[in-house]
This record gives C-alpha cells, sequence and structure tokens, in this order.
C-alpha cells in the first residue's frame, strides 16, 4: 500500500518517492513486480498524473524502477541488511515517544559524531 | 419439421419471458453483499448506487432504442439490406450498452479525507470476477467467427445463397441444381464480422476500465466498490455473450433453413415430364444439426440476456450501521 497524507508538508510526489524506495529497498516489492499504471495510481490517490509520472521517472533515475511499453517493473536492488533492519527495529521499540523526524535525526547526530 | 419450427419462435418468446422475470426477481431481491458502515461511508456508498443505477438504466435504454430502430428498419422487406441490418442489430444494440460502461465504468465513492491509500499493484478484470466469466465472451466471438467464415466458404458466389447439383431420379437420370437464399454467406457475413470485432473492442475496452476505475480509500467503501464492480463486470460480459449467442442462432437457424430447402427431394415438370430430384442425407443431416444447434444458442442468448439484466439490476450491496454505530 502507498499513502499520501494532505497533511504532510512534503509534495505528492516526494511522498510517493520516499515510500516506494523504503518498499522496494526492504524487499517488500519485490524484483520484478508489476506497478500500477499511473493513471490507476493517480486516480486511487485522487492526484495527476504528471505527479505519479514525475515519481517514477525519479525513481527510474534512481535505479529501483524500470518501465517498458507492459508497465512499470521493480528492478533488482540491493536490500537493506538484515542486521541494520533488526537494529533500526530495537531503536524504534527504544524510542517509542519521539516522533519519526526526531528518531531520524537522532540516528543523522550520532552517525555524523561516529564518521 | 415446419409445424416446429412455426411453434419454436412463440415457445422461445414464452421461454425468454419466464427466464427473464424469474432471473431478475432472484437478483433483484437478494444484494450481493451486505457492509457494515459507519454514517458517512454510507451516505457516499447510497450515492454512488444511485449512480450505478442511473449508468445501468441509460445502458438499458440505448440497447432497447438500437434494437427498436434496427427491428423497425428491417420489418419491410422492399428496404435494401433489411436481413443485414436486422442481423447486425443485437450486437449493435449491446453494443451501445456497454459502451456506456466504457464512458461510465464506476461510480466515484466521495470521500473527505486527509490520507488517501492506494494498492501497489495493477489491477485486473480477474481480480472480480471468475476466469470463467472473462472467457465466456471470448468463447462465444470465437465460435461465431469461425460459423461466420464456415457459411462463407459454402455459400455461392454471391455470399447470399446456397446451391446444390442432385442426381435425377425419374425419368432419364442427369442431374439439377437448385438455389435457397437467404444464406449467411459473406453478404451476411462481413456485416457480422465487422459488429463482432466492434462488440468485441468495446467490451474488452469496458472491462479494462471497470477494473482500473479509481477506487476508495475506506475499507468498507471498498467492499462495495468491489462489489459494484463485479456486477458490472458480470452484467457487461454477459451481454456480450448473449449478443454474440443470439447472431449465432440466427445465422444457424437461417443457414438450416436454406441448407433443408436444397437438400430436400423437390419435383416439377418440363415440357409436361415429370422431374424428380433426390435429397440429400448429408445436407438434411447437417440442416437438421444447424437447428438443433440454432434452438439451442437461441436459449443460451435467452438466458444469458435474462442474468444481464439480472446483474444490471441487483443491489450490489446493503449497508447496516457499523458496530461501533450501532445503538444497543
Amino acid at each position: 500500500m502507498i499513502s499520501i497524507d494532505e497533511t504532510d508538508a512534503r509534495p505528492p510526489f516526494e511522498q510517493i518517492r520516499e515510500q516506494l524506495t523504503d518498499q522496494i529497498r526492504s524487499g517488500e516489492l519485490p524484483a520484478g513486480h508489476r506497478l500500477p499504471s499511473v493513471r490507476q495510481l493517480a486516480g486511487d490517490l485522487h492526484i495527476a498524473a504528471g505527479t505519479v509520472a514525475r515519481a517514477y521517472t525519479e525513481l527510474e533515475q534512481d535505479g529501483l524502477l524500470t518501465s517498458t511499453r507492459a508497465g512499470t517493473r521493480v528492478r533488482e536492488v540491493e536490500e537493506l541488511p538484515t542486521q541494520a533492519r533488526t537494529a533500526a527495529r530495537v531503536y524504534v521499540a527504544a524510542v517509542a515517544g519521539l516522533s519519526l523526524d526526531d528518531a531520524i535525526r537522532a540516528v543523522r547526530v550520532e552517525w555524523m559524531d561516529a564518521r | 419439421m415446419s409445424s416446429v419450427v412455426g411453434v419454436g419462435p412463440i415457445l422461445l418468446f414464452a421461454l425468454a419471458i419466464v427466464a427473464v422475470v424469474v432471473v431478475v426477481l432472484v437478483f433483484v431481491v437478494r444484494p450481493l453483499r451486505e457492509l457494515a458502515m459507519t454514517e458517512g461511508a454510507q451516505r457516499s456508498a447510497r450515492a454512488a448506487e444511485l449512480r450505478v443505477r442511473a449508468r445501468n438504466g441509460v445502458a438499458i435504454l440505448a440497447a432497447t432504442t438500437i434494437a427498436v430502430i434496427g427491428v423497425g428498419t428491417s420489418a419491410g422487406s422492399s428496404v435494401t439490406g433489411a436481413g443485414r441490418v436486422l442481423g447486425i442489430t443485437p450486437m449493435v444494440a449491446i453494443g451501445a450498452a456497454i459502451l456506456v460502461f466504457v464512458i461510465a465504468p464506476t461510480p466515484e465513492f466521495l470521500e473527505q479525507r486527509a490520507l488517501r491509500t492506494a494498492e501497489l499493484r495493477r489491477r485486473v478484470p480477474r481480480d472480480f470476477v471468475s476466469r470463467r466469466t472473462l472467457a465466456m465472451p471470448a468463447v462465444a466471438a470465437g465460435v461465431l467467427a469461425v460459423a461466420l467464415v464456415g457459411f462463407w466458404l459454402a455459400a455461392d458466389p454471391t455470399g447470399q445463397s446456397i446451391s446444390h447439383t442432385s442426381d435425377v431420379v425419374l425419368p432419364d437420370g442427369g442431374t439439377t441444381s437448385s438455389t435457397s437464399s437467404p444464406y449467411p454467406g459473406f453478404y451476411y457475413g462481413v456485416p457480422l464480422l465487422l459488429a463482432l470485432i466492434g462488440v468485441s473492442a468495446v467490451t474488452a475496452a469496458a472491462i479494462a476500465r471497470i477494473a482500473a476505475a479509481p477506487r476508495p480509500t475506506d475499507p468498507s467503501l471498498r467492499a462495495a466498490d468491489d462489489a459494484t464492480r463485479t456486477l458490472a463486470i458480470r452484467a457487461v460480459t454477459a451481454a456480450a455473450t448473449s449478443a454474440m449467442v443470439f447472431t449465432l442462432g440466427g445465422v444457424l437457424y437461417i443457414a438450416a433453413a436454406a441448407t433443408a430447402n436444397v437438400g430436400a427431394r423437390y419435383e416439377f415438370r418440363i415440357n409436361a415430364v415429370p422431374i424428380e430430384s433426390g435429397s440429400d442425407a448429408a445436407l438434411v443431416a447437417i440442416s437438421t444439426a444447424e437447428f438443433v444447434g440454432a434452438g439451442l444458442a437461441i436459449l443460451a442468448g435467452i438466458t444469458l440476456i435474462a442474468f444481464a439484466i439480472g446483474h444490471a439490476m441487483r443491489r450490489p450491496f446493503a449497508v447496516t450501521p457499523a458496530p461501533s454505530e450501532r445503538v444497543a
């Protein structure tokens, strides 16, 4: 599933791009999976077809999607390491009171300090 | 045979009325699904149901209007090409009804939500109906196309008749040839093939559009939306198949009558000398098989049109209050 939150400050194409990236990199959307057409996804989310097309195009440029006349499919990509996902799950449980932005910020700060 | 042929249409018409009434009554009484919804979702679902009814009403009206015009135009036998007009009428009428589904595939379920969700997979007709439902019109189209091409090859060069040469039984032997028309050669077959291509294309477009049209986000509205799409695809496939099967029945009936004519024994006189042609057992057998096939096809067509009307008139869902909103 994918969602568009009208209260989110990020533009819709960015929300789509981010969610698709997460789902592809986590393996939730396997390689070869056929995504909905631009028209279908735009209709379901009540957004302009150009918005979905832009998100798909950017993901193609990032090497995550491939488009042919038969449709848009997920490409073979390196999944996030299991070890990283396990650590992230522990971290998320530990910072249950934080917002997503703050949780990511905390990781970023630690990341910068460690490097 | 002639008495059977004379009573046949009356029996079929009576059967048609009974079948349509029974199927429609059974379908109309029972909604496809019962769904629990919040009050807001109920309002949206009821509004969508009204739009479904309006669309289906327009489709039935379009088919009826074109059928009446087609039959009316071809009623006068002096009209040039009356048989061809009558022949394509079922497919053109049903094609017009299906075109309404292409233009308005599904109603929109209105929602006021800040968060909208969508599935990340391509929706296909198979998500809403069985493979058998989708195969029905394809198989019917194939059978009708094969029959039309077969009759085209069997007809004489005019494309309207069938000719047959038979041995003369009396008095001195020799051969005689006879011709019978109308016969569904290319003269009738080409317009029918064009109508078949048209109705097949419109059917495929309608089914694809019904499956791919936008969906609501609310889970209960999604269930209502599923029911709406299921009935719409069933109505379209049943209607398209009925048009093709009806046409097949008509074509087989015309071919059977012409084949029986040229295959039968007959007598005539030349200069007061009686001459008798032999009957052709193979042609008699073929015409009998064609008559049986025509009867079966027309019965199937009647059943399918009853199902199509039933699916179009059936309530896709009945709504009940969501558990959280039920008054104890």
